[in-house]
């Protein structure tokens, strides 16, 4: 420290740096009669910062941090005052209860492995040759009995959905699957996206099942239309 | 500057703290929202027509948002519960009261609950409590539906059924949410007033509308003509009622900055059900939103340009 305080002798006739200009010559002097006095210039030394702002700020910091918990809306662009959190925005929205069959063919729908071929978004695929189910005029007829059938038995060849052709792959045969399940199933294709058609009944499974019975080849696009008209 | 280096390094974090926290945070989040679909498969918001983007001009020019903001404040939402059919179970219906019989008479719970049905059975209840009685009265063989009901002084003006959000701006540059309300809210005005006439009676005269309004006539928007009583007003004109019995004598003429705001205004509607802005379903399914001019009535005729 005394050597730092050497370095900084006094160089008479020239004014300190930090303390231009006029109004401040008074200090200038009193600057200069203290470094005359002591034969140094005076330093900024070092001090121990106060215990008490760290504590100080750490109180800010606990209040900002339970204020941003408790107001921030988790801090989700989607919540706004006077929400606080997207589970109480999910409590608010409007829920009807969903029919239990279409919570059953939701679960099939990725169980059976639907999802692989026509997608999750229901909007199937064109390098697969597998037809869109969202929005499709088969899907939505008001008779279901085309796409029970589709389902009991599978289907092969070409099929034109929404006037684009498609059908280069092949639809697998469920009929494993119960009357209910594929009722089910049925309602949430014809019920889910932005679909809306009557439900599927158990009964129309059963009936379209046993007209079906004999046959094991899988359907063709044709050959449904002529026989459900 | 002993310390030089370590004070210019605390400024800067300061400073990249509150830019990152204050503006690019926010950026990231609100400023990449896109338009959406929303329940019915439409777009939400659905973009302004092209008249309506001038009006947005003129809104803008004409200092509006000044007096006005276009924002919908709510403090909380609530739930009622409605029951729209009793069913057939009424002992089933009376236990979710807490009560074993449900007789016919005035002490009886259809006396006190379903005289008139839809009844309110429950109110004020969280979603949770709200679908739980839902659950309850649906097991029981009872049509019960939540209603939710959003609070605040906003709402109660009937300035909108939800609050805003930020979804609700994304086709404005810039936003004119105002911060003064000298005069109603207009997030909704779109929704409240459909009639193209009588908004421009509005623009042109407010206090004739509403009493004691501080808003400033505009009528250097109109061309004022005489107009004799009983002769067919000019196709785009509108006649200006007179107080009392007194026939009409004026008609007006809107600019072309007039109807452009008059476009603009019919087509501020922030009353989707988003996400984030839950609200009440409407009562009867509403017509499809457009952000076309709504069609004029016989009497006044206010066209939209050729």
């Amino acid at each position: 420290m005394k050597q730092r305080d050497d370095n900084k002798q006094p160089q008479p006739g020239k004014p300190e740096q930090c303390s231009s200009g006029a109004a401040s010559s008074a200090a200038v002097q009193a600057t200069q009669s203290a470094v005359a006095d002591n034969g140094s210039e005076p330093v900024a030394r070092r001090i121990a910062v106060p215990a008490l702002l760290f504590a100080i700020l750490a109180a800010f910091l606990f209040w900002g941090d339970m204020h941003i918990l408790s107001q921030g809306g988790e801090l989700d662009a989607h919540v706004f005052y006077p929400f606080v959190s997207s589970n109480e925005l999910a409590s608010l929205a409007i829920r009807e209860p969903e029919d239990p069959r279409v919570t059953q063919g939701r679960g099939l729908y990725a169980l059976v492995g639907c999802n692989s071929c026509h997608q999750q978004d229901g909007l199937g695929s064109v390098a697969t040759g597998c037809p869109p189910l969202a929005g499709s005029d088969w899907v939505l007829s008001n008779e279901p009995s085309r796409i029970i059938a589709i389902v009991l038995k599978g289907l092969t060849g070409p099929i034109t959905v929404l006037d684009k052709p498609y059908g280069t792959g092949q639809m697998v045969a469920l009929g494993s699957l119960s009357d209910e399940e594929i009722a089910g199933v049925l309602s949430f294709v014809r019920n889910n996206w932005s679909n809306k058609a009557p439900y599927v009944e158990v009964s129309d499974v059963k009936k379209i099942r046993k007209q079906l019975e004999s046959r094991s080849a899988p359907m063709t696009a044709t050959e449904l239309i002529k026989l459900f008209p | 500057m002993n310390n030089g280096a370590a004070l210019f390094l605390g400024i800067l974090l300061s400073v990249a703290a509150s830019f990152w926290t204050l503006l690019f945070a926010p950026q990231m989040q609100i400023g990449r929202q896109q338009v959406r679909p929303i329940e019915g498969g439409e777009l939400y918001p659905s973009p302004r027509p092209g008249l309506a983007l001038r009006g947005a001009e003129v809104y803008r020019s004409l200092g509006c948002a000044e007096c006005h903001t276009r924002q919908v404040r709510q403090t909380g939402a609530v739930f009622d519960v409605l029951i729209s059919e009793v069913g057939t179970n009424l002992g089933a219906v009376a236990a979710v009261f807490g009560e074993t019989a449900i007789g016919t008479g005035d002490e009886g719970l259809d006396a006190k609950y379903f005289k008139k049905l839809p009844a309110t059975v429950g109110t004020n209840l969280t979603g949770s409590a709200a679908m739980k009685l839902v659950t309850q009265f649906t097991a029981a063989g009872a049509k019960a539906v939540p209603v939710l009901i959003p609070l605040g002084p906003d709402v109660q003006r009937g300035w909108g059924a939800r609050l805003s959000v930020a979804q609700d701006y994304l086709h404005d540059y810039p936003v004119l949410l105002g911060n003064l309300r000298l005069g109603p809210d207009l997030a909704n005005f779109g929704a409240r007033q459909t009639n193209t006439a009588a908004i421009h009676i509005l623009l042109y005269d407010s206090p004739r509308v509403t009493k004691g309004s501080l808003m400033p006539p505009y009528h250097f928007l109109y061309e004022t003509r005489p107009f004799t009583h009983g002769e067919a007003p000019p196709a785009d004109a509108i006649v200006l009622p007179t107080e009392g019995a007194k026939s009409p004598t004026q008609i007006i003429v809107p600019s072309e900055d007039a109807l452009a705001l008059a476009a603009y205004l019919t087509s501020l509607k922030a009353e989707a059900l988003l996400f984030e802005a839950p609200r009440a379903k409407p009562a009867s399914p509403a017509p499809p939103s457009t952000n076309a001019p709504p069609a004029t009535n016989a009497t006044a005729a206010a066209t939209s340009p050729k």
